[in-house]
Order: C-alpha cells, then sequence, then structure tokens
C-alpha cells in the first residue's frame, strides 16, 4: 500500500505534465480517424507514456528528502512506488486503445487478433524501455543534470517510435502478414498471439528485477 | 529510560570525517547540538534521521533502529530543516493527504487548527510561502501527529525574535508529557540558553563537549584580565585564549579556580561563551 501511495506522490509531483495528456489522446484520435491503424495511435500513445514515465526524476530535489526519506516507508516502497507510476503510463497508453477498439466494434469495424498480439509485443517492449530507463536513472541518481535527464527521457521514446514504424511498414500502419516486421515475429516461432504473452511476461520478468537491482542502489545511497 | 541513544557514529567523507559520536537523549529532555559551519551537526543529524547513511555505528529511537524497522522508526521522527523540504508544486491539501496516507497517528483537524492558528493559507501555493510561513508548515505537518523525537536543523535560521520565540515555547510544550524529546542544531545560542537540558558540542567531526547544560555552565569560568600576570600553570589550564584591548578573556575549568589569586576578575559563562573559546582554541 505505501508504494501505491509513494506512486501517488509521483502523480502529484508531477501533475502539471499530465494536464498535457489529453492533448496527446485527442492526437493519436485524430490519427486514428484520419485512417491509421490502431497499432499507430497506440504506438503513439506508447511514445507519451514512455516521455511521461521518467518525469518524476527530473521533479526531484536534494531538499525533498527531509519529507518524502523520512516517510515511514522501506526503500522498497519508494522504488516500487515509482515503478508503478511508470507502469501505470503504460496502463493508460493500453486502456486508451482499449476505448478506442471498443468503439471500432461498436462502429463495426472489426480488430484482427493480430493487431492485438502486435499490440502485446509493443506493450512489453514499452514497458521493457520504460524499466531500462528507470534502472539507468537509479544507477547514475535520482538527482542527475536536467541535459542527461533530457536524453535519457527522449532517446528512448524516439526509438521505440521508430521501432514500431519499422514493425509496421506502411506509412498509415496498416500491418499485413507480408510487412517485414512481422514476418521477423513469425521467425519467433508460435502464433503471434503466444509470442506477444511471451513478450509481456518476459517483460514483467525484468521489471521485477530491475526493482531488485534499484532498492539494492538506492538503499546505500546518501540522499543529500 | 534514553529516548535517543547513539553509539560511535562515523561518516566518512572525501573530505570530512563524522568520527565516534556517542550519546544518549532521555525522553523529556531538549539536546542542543553545536559546533561551527562545517562542524558535523547536519550530518549527524542527516544519520539520525537516516536521510544519509553511516558508515559505522549505531543509532536506536525507543530502542529500534532504522535496519530492524524503518517504518516504526520513521514515525517516531518530527524533521524539521533549514531547506523547506515539501515539493514545490505541493498544496497544503496533498501534504494533508499524505500525512494521512502515510502516519497513522496524523489527525487533520490538529493539522487543521495549526493552519488557522499560524494564519497559513490553504489556498496559497506552498512555493510563495514567507520563510516563517514554510517553517510553521512543517511544524504543522510534525505537531498533528503523534511523534518521539524532534531533529531541528537549524529550524529558527532566519525568523524573527517573536516566531523563534513561539518556536522555543513549543519546544519545551513538546517535552513536557515526558514522553518525547528534541535534539536542537542552531548557532542560535540563546536560543538554547533558553530551553535545552543538555549541551553536545562538536568541531571539526569530534566531539568537544557533551554535558548537562548547568553543570557544563557550572563546570567552566569565564576569566578576564592582564595578560602579564597569567602564570605559566595558568596560562597551560586556559581554554582559549582571546586578546583585547583590556587584557585577555578565556575559560577555566572551575575545578582550577585556585591559579587564579586576585589578580583576574571571573564569572560563569554563558553557552555561546564557551563554544567560542572552545573553538578558538582548537582542541
Amino acid at each position: 500500500m505505501r508504494a501505491i501511495y509513494f506512486m501517488l506522490i509521483d502523480y502529484i509531483k508531477v501533475k502539471r505534465q499530465l494536464y498535457l495528456m489529453p492533448l496527446f489522446i485527442v492526437i493519436a484520435l485524430f490519427m486514428w480517424g484520419q485512417g491509421f491503424s490502431i497499432l499507430m495511435s497506440f504506438s503513439y500513445m506508447i511514445f507519451v507514456a514512455i516521455i511521461f514515465s521518467t518525469a518524476p526524476f527530473g521533479a526531484c530535489k536534494k531538499e525533498d528528502a527531509g519529507f518524502l526519506v523520512l516517510l515511514p516507508s522501506t526503500t522498497a516502497h519508494r522504488v516500487i512506488g515509482r515503478f508503478l507510476y511508470g507502469m501505470s503510463l503504460a496502463g493508460f497508453a493500453v486502456v486508451c486503445s482499449g476505448i478506442f477498439i471498443v468503439n471500432a466494434q461498436m462502429m463495426g469495424k472489426g480488430i484482427e487478433a493480430w493487431t492485438i498480439a502486435v499490440g502485446l509485443v509493443l506493450l512489453a517492449f514499452c514497458l521493457l524501455l520504460i524499466t531500462m530507463e528507470f534502472l539507468i536513472l537509479y544507477l547514475i541518481g535520482e538527482n542527475l543534470a536536467p541535459q542527461l535527464l533530457g536524453i535519457v527521457r527522449v532517446a528512448p521514446a524516439m526509438t521505440s517510435y521508430f521501432a514500431m514504424m519499422y514493425v509496421m511498414d506502411g506509412k498509415k500502419g496498416n500491418i499485413s502478414d507480408s510487412s517485414e516486421g512481422l514476418s521477423i515475429l513469425h521467425q519467433m516461432g508460435g502464433e503471434m498471439m503466444q509470442v506477444g504473452l511471451i513478450a509481456i511476461a518476459a517483460a514483467l520478468l525484468i521489471w521485477a528485477a530491475a526493482i531488485v537491482i534499484c532498492v539494492k542502489v538506492t538503499a546505500k545511497r546518501d540522499y543529500v | 529510560m534514553e529516548l535517543l541513544e547513539v553509539k560511535n557514529l562515523s561518516k566518512h567523507y572525501k573530505a570530512f570525517d563524522l568520527q565516534n559520536i556517542s550519546f544518549t537523549l532521555p525522553k523529556g529532555y531538549i539536546m542542543g547540538y553545536v559546533g561551527p559551519n562545517g562542524s558535523g551537526k547536519s550530518t549527524t543529524l542527516n544519520l539520525i534521521t537516516n536521510i544519509c547513511k553511516c558508515s559505522e555505528g549505531e543509532i536506536r529511537i525507543n530502542g529500534i533502529s532504522c535496519e530492524e524497522d524503518a517504518v516504526a522508526y520513521k514515525e517516531q521522527i518530527g524533521y524539521i530543516g533549514d531547506e523547506f523540504y515539501f515539493p514545490d508544486n505541493f498544496k497544503v491539501k496533498n501534504i494533508r493527504q499524505v500525512l494521512h496516507n502515510f502516519y497513522p497517528t496524523f489527525s487533520a483537524k490538529k493539522f487543521d487548527g495549526f493552519l488557522q492558528r499560524w494564519n497559513l493559507p490553504e489556498k496559497k501555493p506552498i512555493m510563495d510561502f514567507s520563510r516563517g510561513m514554510k517553517v510553521m508548515l512543517m511544524f504543522a505537518s510534525v505537531l498533528s501527529r503523534d511523534t518521539k523525537l524532534m531533529v531541528l536543523d537549524e529550524a529558527t535560521n532566519g525568523l524573527d525574535p517573536v516566531m523563534r520565540t513561539e518556536i522555543l515555547g513549543l519546544l519545551q510544550e513538546y517535552v513536557m508529557d515526558g514522553e518525547r524529546s528534541v535534539i536542537f542544531s542552531t548557532h542560535i545560542l540563546s536560543d538554547l540558553e533558553q530551553i535545552a537540558d543538555y549541551i553536545y558540542f562538536i568541531h571539526q567531526g569530534r566531539t568537544v563537549l557533551y554535558d548537562a547544560k548547568d553543570e557544563l555552565i557550572e563546570n567552566y569560568l569565564l576569566v578576564k584580565g592582564e595578560k602579564s600576570a597569567v602564570s605559566a600553570k595558568l596560562e597551560k589550564a586556559l581554554i582559549g585564549v582571546i586578546d583585547n584591548a583590556y587584557g585577555f578573556e578565556a575559560l577555566l575549568p572551575s575545578d582550577q579556580a585556585g591559579l587564579l589569586g586576585n589578580d583576574f576578575q571571573y564569572e560563569k559563562p554563558n553557552i555561546d561563551q564557551i563554544v567560542v573559546h572552545y573553538i578558538k582554541d582548537g582542541r
């Protein structure tokens, strides 16, 4: 529970940045309305989630330690809270896309199983990137230079967006069996849905391992 | 019973070492933790609050160490620092919510009572609060829950005398039930003169003096006189000799008063004078 409270603190700390979220949802909706695949809209939301996931690191000040570090809790509570914040943003992208999908179904537009499976792979990729960003930021130290934080925040999100473009080939992200990116996933063996689920499971395992590492590193560190 | 136990505490930095700090603070007492800038006061307090990790030693509050039970340990601490520690974009309602979430003993009613008592505006962004308002908000957050040890790190710096007097009153009220204690670091030694029961004096990371305040004052004499009248034996016993236009001024352990004869004036020193002469002495 204390970890969830720390997640809520992160939300309070970055709420001004999160006020921009509705704008990004509108852009994703607009993309979808313009005939782009639901996966393109999802990719875009993931891009946004990755960018925003590191915002609490930028909102850390050394002086805050007198309040936040002294809250009755362990290092694990604080670190897990931060990781939950990152995961919740990925969840937010999923919920938004889910609403788009339900809306599409209601309008009579069917969503193929392929789309869901690729969506799972994209989600796993998103979780992995957020995990790697958090790992780097915790290893370097939470109170790092704004320039470095800027690179860590933007580079993975840009990489992920271009990777998704590559996977989805076509300009409007309309996916097909013959797309080059999907053929790579085919080569990974098994059904696409299984690949998606395995990817999610692997991402969650790495996420948990990263938490353990970050707790160990942070527990030894002075806050001021 | 001891509320705070600090044993052989050390912290090593590249340019500074805090070495072998040991003391105990009984329940119901106030300890003044004093020393010049860079002496290790804030380092010690940061180790007690677990903001920093000690290289060696042990700290217990009510018999609990942070390693044993971090939640129970931290629940007992109320910390007020020189720096305002609430995140800039927090509002008063956010602080209230966080305190409610984390502290089972937090009373929103008490918190709101303190806000009213000190005219702290609920709606105004806390980053726009004056220094005095920020300090009082930190006090409101600490006094609205059941803490056992209040840790103040130069919390009264930059406050006007009226506000400082109010805070000193709050601290005395805080320890009145005999169950809670205060460790208080400050440069304003006249504040300690009023409220401290114990004085711990640290210099260059090492303990210089540690005693009950009244004992400390009893144990020294402030000696003034002509330097030419100082015998070799007396010169050896004097602590922190400061030359001035009228001769010299120094501390002398009370048990060495026999060395003075009739050539010198002497009186009981205050804490400020004891600290100044010890710093001058460099022991």
